[in-house]
């Protein structure tokens, strides 16, 4: 039976080979909030206050030209996801205490969720597992917090030519594709993207919640179809 | 409503999105059904910055000619079927996306 640190150890390291693309991110968030008028501070500390990338991103590209209503409405749709990673990872960690269960919560990132959710899919023994999740989540972090640093003080010698933003959609690629394999979810990716183009210029700030909410209506039947078979 | 406010209020938001599931506090043996519009959630919610991100200009305007960004996005696609790993689509993809967007500089 491993021990905490086996466990722990074990996070570290499957999670760093993931750092390699999420340094970019880091250094992308930092660069553009720092362009869009946040101070240091701001941009800096809000990578330990939000930590969730996208988030972060969109605050900085957004907080100046639409409502905090409207802020506010599209990170909760960005992080929705978050609900169904708890729902499925719940299934580890319930025996948890309360403590344990708020930090986990709060490394409970993208990267640190694929890592740690497949580790304990392997595991027989349950004792001590939770410390994967601790090591790859705080690796996330750590990594999270120097990229932003590295951004708002050295973003402006990356090269204009080399456009690192790019990798932001790569990643949520990467991130879905192997998530779409019945016809339902083919379905609901089409029609999110097609309503995306056509909401896009009538509301920019309600485009991702207005696509998402109408192509998971447009799927529904399809997914009545698929149970029934 | 001051900046740093916001800040905390969407940290907050955050957190509490992802704490609930493992808080106890709900019990989310749902539906079948329910279960998978659930699972539908990240699909619904990325694509659309996906296709914003392949689609749309700098100033916001669709695109009219296959550019770079939507070459390399389907090629992504095409990797992440035949990886099946999140790092390699990121790694081959931009590599070669680095490689098209200034191949102007290798030829001089």
């Amino acid at each position: 039976m491993e021990t905490k640190l086996e466990h722990f150890k074990s996070g570290v390291i499957q999670e760093l080979p993931l750092q390699i693309g999420v340094f970019p991110f880091g250094l992308i968030y930092g660069i553009l909030a720092i362009e869009s008028g946040l101070s240091l501070l701001q941009a800096f500390l809000m990578s330990s206050i939000i930590f969730a990338g996208a988030s972060q991103i969109v605050f900085a590209q957004f907080y100046l030209v639409v409502s905090p209503f409207s802020l506010i409405t599209s990170i909760i749709s960005i992080n929705l996801r978050h609900l169904l990673y708890g729902i499925s990872i719940n299934e580890y960690l319930k025996e948890l205490s309360l403590k344990w269960r708020i930090i986990l919560s709060y490394l409970l990132t993208d990267e640190a969720y694929a890592i740690s959710i497949k580790y304990f899919a392997t595991k027989k023994n349950k004792k001590f597992m939770h410390y994967h999740l601790l090591g790859s989540g705080l690796t996330l972090f750590l990594t999270w917090q120097i990229s932003t640093l590295f951004g708002i003080f050295f973003g402006r010698l990356i090269p204009e030519n080399i456009n690192l933003a790019f990798i932001i959609p790569l990643s949520f690629i990467a991130i879905i594709t192997p998530m779409i394999k019945q016809k339902y979810e083919i379905i609901a990716c089409l029609a999110s993207g097609i309503l995306a183009i056509l909401f896009y210029k009538l509301n920019f700030e309600l485009w991702i919640i207005f696509s998402a909410l109408l192509s998971l209506l447009i799927s529904l039947p399809f997914i009545q179809k698929d149970n029934s078979q | 409503m001051s900046v740093w406010y916001l800040i905390f209020l969407c940290g907050v938001l955050t957190f509490l999105i992802r704490f609930i599931p493992l808080s106890g506090l709900i019990k989310f043996k749902g539906s079948e059904l329910y279960l998978k519009v659930i699972n539908l959630i990240p699909i619904v919610v990325l694509t659309p910055i996906i296709v914003q991100a392949l689609f749309f200009d700098r100033n916001d305007n669709l695109i009219e000619s296959v550019n770079f960004e939507i070459i390399c996005g389907f090629l992504a696609i095409l990797i992440s079927i035949l990886f099946k790993n999140v790092m390699t689509t990121i790694l081959l993809t931009m590599l070669i996306f680095l490689i098209l967007t200034n191949i102007h500089y290798f030829n001089g």
